[in-house]
């Protein structure tokens, strides 16, 4: 055999000693177990799963220079929507139904927490809030609900409740004041399913409208 | 000076090719090494992530499993039930400090087949594996069992304590463990829902079930808010979902403002259905005829009653109703009473740990249970197997594990975490193992191990308090769960 014929049939042998180890390496690395490196016996499935580019669904991503977002804890819930409702005294009731359902709120009101039994608490206690605010408006005289009669058994105008939901925004709502698209919301809310002449009308309207807006984002913002 | 580096690529007149002629004129292993490679080891690299992040989608998509955390107050015999092995799982020589004699007399009273499916090792005269081993429905017991693997990890706890940190709450909410109308449920008014201290942080405290009703009064808007009928109460939800709407999106620019966004328009929408159909509600046991058995209720069973209470944790815990569920077993502290008071303590603990294994079987849903303790106990040296316990004794405290999977595909081939010291006369755990000395850690482990039997592996770099516990050769040794993609 010739020189030139022996250096082909070298070459040969190497290019394909070269397909037999790719085609190793790719049968040994390309399962996806490469990533990470070797590990022990048993464990190149934890190194794989482990270094996984997957993220926390419930991760918070950071922003530079920003303030973060957080809501009331259970820690002063209470105490957060009778300051700002200027209410006077938490009536026992309140403070039972606060007792109830402050293990389904976060103690420091973290972004986390927010869960559906956190809003239910929410309503709940904002609930219980609403009706101590009312009974101190008919007993002192109306502040939130000016020139309401939260006796009567008749709806207030759309023009009272929306006077009374910018009042209440202005207290509740951090540095806000209700849009017209929002009064909207809680006008027709309340318009819809309670009758204007239903027994305790003006009460529940007050209620509604109350409660939706204490237990909505802008009142829970720490 | 001319640079005669002999290492230096001279392949086509002296120059790296760079023409498709040049290449092919340089030969076919030049050839090779340049072209190909480069691509395939993007291709290798490639490769793992792109498992990955399929095993990380299906993580995220699909739901926990049920967990239940039992805490046998007061240290009972953990070493007593499940026997101990050493790190090359083999018998001590002797147990007779903790109850069980000398190995000679306890290897014919090992009993390893007819109960868990992966045959971890049992004192005969266990109470808790006759507990665990009876059900109220024929073969329901045996049935749950054989698709259970059953892990134990022995570790040093104080004794008669409620400062161990065992309570895994903070991590299972890290990972995303919730429930979908309402908080974990628990037994005992702490904060955590059983006694212990909670590992790594505190998680949000459970709802305290000491009647079934608490659950549903947990649920929707009592008390002055039922003077608004069901329309009403519906609008009223809805009008506060439709302001917090609008008023999230303004908050995208703080940082976590876009996870409020997304955290709270789910928990709005949750609410609204859940007000708008509360008749839709699955709360109660009793609904489901084949899990009602399991527990042996019916319509004149109290509303305070233990099982009926249990069932409705576990009930929900299924369900995803709620998150993780804690259950307290008072009167473990019965060291100085008699074996058979032992036992029967011990036999309560089983039938519980039976019921909740049936009732995952009964729901064909997968599950997970831990049962921890604070200490143990010991008795006087003994070479004779079931000595009456007669002190604490904290060095040969452990945990159990338990895994119900319905598909039969989790595998636990070695049925323990860690192992007893190598000091035969020591009869304790041994502390220098990574998990024996420290009950922190020792949850750590077990968190790992719902993970990996759960095939949720991949949210444990996720969370820096456990990503930082153990790498990933020290979790080779402690996971013993393996699951389809954990």
């Amino acid at each position: 055999m010739s020189n030139s014929n022996q250096i082909k049939v070298k070459r040969l042998v190497r290019a394909f000693q070269t397909a037999v180890v790719l085609v190793c390496a790719l049968v040994v690395f390309g399962n996806g177990c490469a990533e990470g490196g070797f590990y022990p016996q048993g464990s190149e499935e934890i190194a794989s799963t482990l270094n996984s580019s997957c993220k926390d669904p419930n991760e918070i991503e950071v922003i530079p220079g920003a303030k973060t977002a957080s809501l009331v804890g259970t820690t002063n819930i209470v105490q957060h929507f009778a300051a700002c409702a200027g209410l006077e005294t938490v009536s026992q009731l309140t403070q039972g139904v606060y007792e109830d359902k402050k293990s389904s709120i976060g103690t420091y009101g973290a972004v986390t927490s927010i869960t559906a039994p956190y809003l239910m608490a929410v309503h709940s206690i904002a609930g219980e809030v609403c009706n101590d605010i009312i009974d101190q408006e008919i007993a002192k005289g109306t502040r939130i609900f000016a020139g309401w009669n939260l006796a009567a058994n008749a709806l207030p105008s759309d023009s009272q409740i929306a006077n009374a939901a910018i009042n209440m925004s202005l207290s509740c709502w951090q540095d806000y004041e209700i849009s017209e698209e929002e009064t909207s919301i809680v006008i027709s809310s309340i318009v819809s399913s309670i009758g204007s002449n239903e027994a305790g009308a003006s009460r529940k309207a007050a209620i509604m409208m109350c409660t939706s807006m204490l237990a909505s984002l802008n009142a829970l913002l720490n | 000076m001319e640079n005669n580096n002999s290492n230096k690529p001279k392949l086509y007149h002296g120059r790296r090719p760079v023409t498709r002629r040049e290449f092919l004129a340089s030969g076919a292993i030049p050839m090779m090494s340049y072209m190909i490679p480069s691509a395939l080891m993007t291709t290798f690299a490639k490769a793992g992530i792109a498992q990955a992040q399929e095993l990380c989608k299906v993580g995220e998509a699909s739901k926990f499993p049920p967990i239940v955390n039992i805490n046998a107050n007061g240290g009972w015999w953990v070493a007593g039930n499940n026997i101990f092995l050493t790190e090359g799982r083999e018998l001590l020589p002797s147990y007779g400090r903790n109850g069980l004699g000398s190995a000679a007399n306890l290897v014919s009273q090992i009993v390893k087949t007819g109960h868990f499916k992966n045959q971890p090792p049992f004192y005969s005269g266990s109470g808790f594996l006759a507990g665990v081993q009876t059900s109220l429905v024929n073969g329901a017991a045996s049935a749950a069992l054989a698709k259970t693997n059953f892990v134990s990890m022995p570790l040093q706890s104080q004794n008669d304590s409620d400062t161990n940190k065992l309570a895994p709450f903070y991590l299972l909410q890290k990972a995303g463990l919730s429930g979908k109308i309402l908080p974990n449920l628990g037994r005992t008014d702490n904060g955590i829902g059983v006694s212990n201290a909670s590992a790594f942080g505190m998680s949000p405290a459970p709802l305290i079930v000491n009647n079934v009703d608490n659950i549903v009064n947990a649920l929707g808007v009592g008390d002055r808010l039922a003077q608004l009928n069901q329309v009403q109460k519906t609008n009223l939800f809805k009008a506060s979902q439709n302001l917090s709407f609008a008023q999230s999106r303004k908050l995208a620019s703080l940082t976590g403002g876009s996870l409020l966004d997304r955290l709270l328009g789910q928990a709005n929408a949750d609410n609204s259905k859940l007000i708008e159909n509360p008749a839709g509600l699955d709360l109660d046991p009793r609904m489901n005829a084949q899990f009602a058995a399991v527990w042996g209720l019916n319509n004149n069973t109290p509303k305070n009653a233990e099982d009926y209470i249990n069932a409705s944790l576990i009930y929900n815990a299924i369900n995803g109703n709620c998150g993780a569920v804690g259950i307290e077993v008072g009167g473990c502290d019965y060291h100085g009473s008699t074996l058979a008071q032992t036992i029967a303590k011990d036999n309560e603990i089983g039938t519980l740990t039976g019921k909740i294994l049936q009732s995952f079987a009964a729901m064909g849903s997968p599950g997970f249970i831990m049962i921890n303790t604070d200490g143990s106990v010991g008795a006087p040296p003994s070479d004779i197997p079931g000595t009456d316990p007669t002190a604490d004794r904290g060095d040969s405290s452990g945990i159990y594990m338990m895994y119900y999977d319905p598909t039969d595909s989790v595998q636990a081939p070695d049925s323990q975490v860690g192992h007893m010291k190598n000091d035969p006369d020591a009869e304790a755990a041994d502390d220098k193992f990574l998990v024996g000395g420290n009950a922190e850690i020792a949850t750590a482990a077990v968190f790992a191990n719902f993970l990996s039997a759960a095939g949720k592996m991949n949210l444990w770099t996720a969370i820096p308090e456990t990503n930082r516990t153990f790498d990933s050769m020290q979790l080779a040794k402690i996971l013993k769960f393996h699951g389809k993609a954990g």
